[in-house]
């Protein structure tokens, strides 16, 4: 087995024994489409411009759990790292530090898309939901935006060289994103005013292109968004790359 | 063969090490003892790559340690025990074992270096139900993995009691008689007394004597230690004496380092001549670390005792 490989394979088993991942990439945003799903089952909704609960709710739970690993996984596991010293260890072996931070974000990166997988799942056996736009440019979206929200956690993980610091930053950034970006609670259901200051999240933005490509829209309706998480990605990853320490 | 030449690593306007040079040949055992903030680390550090320096040369048999394109080659050849390594609780000794294995051809079995190291057992345990003993131990037991032909061992045993201690220090004289280069940074004299054929001595960045544990004893001018108990208060006649270099009292055991062959004699007749009553007077060679205490004062230019 190749050395990167082994490294993968040792992080995604730790990913598994962190409790409090599971619960939130596999258990959270399951149960929430059951029971979201049993409450209001997925008839076309006035609410959502004439779409169901579930077909809208699917995109932003992809979002959601992209922040779960991005925000939270991610830079926590980075900082915890770096504070004792593992990063600096590994660096001291042949592995090369694309390599050693490459595997972090893949682990992170294949807990997320099993995650979404899961949810899909479980999604189309319970309530028949589909599909609207092509599936090519779904996935290539959801890529897009589980790149844009890592990034926002490398960020974190470079500027912030404690863990304890990061874990609060984390939890900072990560509350009040996904209950105001509409990843949990539809943002349709918010009063205006914050459906408006939402906008400033990158979150909302995520979730608005990817609800918008499952539900099939032109693209000009939200080629904003994309470009504002294409542009988030860039900046964040450029500054990581600038601002990150192994120690 | 390592060569460092005219080494300074600067932290902003901190010299954390300034103008070391050094030689260390395959297969000896080096040692680096000095204060804390001495510099120790850093020095180390910058032989292993981890660290940039301001400037001067480091040579690791034929490596420059900074440049990024031997990493590989580099981290085949050297291995390192970071001071205070923390693995994940989580994760099992087993995995990690078999996680460093990975990383290198050519491998020793981890399992015959962890019956060595008396933690077969833990195996298939995660690394929180380790002791602080047997975490240091996995630390350096997972820097051998690779056949190492050159090991940087950062204060070495830390945390570990006196039986691992023994344990260890058996252990890094078998890999030295394996043709090993060991390079070791510790508080404790002990540990480089037991492993080392030569020791740096470091203090405020500069490497200020290097030599054999005789080679630094003559450095210091050191002749004799002698230990006694005395029940009587004569901590001052004592320091008065000429040739004492060292003198304390804790209750009533008297611990004397002096610089003259003959204090031993001409204490005991001084106490003589003056009723003195005095039991327990053993006579010693200074210990390492009466040296390294001599030597580093000398250095400061002090006259500070102790």
């Amino acid at each position: 087995m190749g050395k990167t490989l082994s490294l993968f394979m040792f992080e995604l088993k730790l990913f598994f024994k962190n409790i409090t991942n599971l619960i939130f990439v596999l258990f959270f945003p399951s149960s929430m489409i059951l029971l979201f799903g049993s409450v209001f089952g997925n008839e076309p909704s006035e609410m959502f411009g004439g779409y169901g609960t579930i077909d809208v709710s699917v995109p932003a739970y992809i979002c959601m759990i992209a922040a779960v690993t991005g925000l939270m996984s991610l830079p926590i596991t980075l900082c915890t790292y770096r504070q004792n010293k593992v990063l600096k260890r590994l660096r001291a072996t042949t592995l090369s530090p694309l390599n050693i931070i490459g595997t972090q974000f893949a682990v992170n990166f294949a807990m997320t898309v099993i995650g979404i997988g899961l949810l899909i799942i479980i999604a189309l056996a319970v309530f028949h939901f589909q599909l609207m736009g092509s599936v090519v440019v779904v996935a290539l979206l959801s890529a897009l935006v589980i790149c844009c929200v890592f990034s926002i956690g490398l960020l974190i993980a470079s500027v912030f060289k404690n863990a304890k610091t990061a874990t609060a930053i984390a939890n900072i950034i990560y509350f009040p994103m996904i209950f105001l970006s509409g990843a949990t609670i539809p943002i349709e259901l918010m009063p205006e005013a914050v459906q408006k200051g939402a906008n400033i999240l990158p979150l909302t933005h995520a979730v608005n292109v990817l609800k918008s490509a499952w539900l099939n829209k032109p693209f000009a309706e939200y080629s904003v968004s994309f470009f504002i998480l294409l542009a988030i990605f860039v900046v964040c990853s450029l500054l990581s790359v600038i601002c990150f320490k192994w120690e | 063969m390592i060569r460092v030449e005219n080494l300074f690593v600067k932290y902003g306007s901190l010299c954390a090490v300034s103008g070391v040079s050094l030689a260390i040949k395959d297969g000896e055992a080096f040692g680096i003892i000095g204060r804390n903030g001495a510099g120790k680390t850093t020095l180390i550090e910058a032989m292993e790559g981890l660290r940039k320096r301001t400037s001067g040369k480091i040579d690791i048999n034929g490596i420059d340690p900074s440049d990024s394109r031997k990493k590989e080659e580099l981290y085949r050849m050297i291995s390192v025990q970071l001071q205070s390594t923390n693995y994940p609780d989580k994760a099992k000794v087993g995995d990690l074992c078999k996680l460093f294995g990975a990383f290198y051809n050519n491998t020793i079995d981890y399992r015959e270096l962890l019956k060595k190291f008396g933690l077969l057992e833990k195996f298939n345990k995660p690394v929180s139900s380790l002791s602080g003993g047997q975490k240091q131990k996995l630390s350096i037991l997972l820097a051998l993995i690779s056949r190492p032909k050159i090991v940087f061992l950062d204060e070495l045993t830390t945390g570990l009691d006196a039986d691992a201690r023994h344990e260890l220090w058996k252990y890094l004289k078998e890999l030295k008689s394996d043709g090993v280069t060991i390079i070791l940074v510790s508080h404790y004299m002990d540990d480089v007394e037991m492993i080392c054929d030569r020791i740096g001595v470091m203090s405020n960045g500069q490497l200020i004597h290097v030599g054999t544990r005789d080679e630094l004893t003559n450095a210091s001018g050191l002749a004799r230690r002698v230990t006694f108990t005395c029940s009587a208060d004569i901590l001052t006649l004592i320091t008065d004496m000429p040739g004492v270099v060292r003198a304390e009292c804790i209750g009533d055991q008297y611990t004397v380092v002096a610089c003259d062959e003959n204090f031993p004699e001409k204490c005991a007749d001084y106490f003589d001549n003056r009723n003195i009553l005095y039991k327990d007077f053993v006579v010693s060679r200074p210990t390492l670390e009466d040296v390294f205490l001599r030597l580093i004062n000398e250095n400061n230019g002090g006259d500070l005792n102790g």
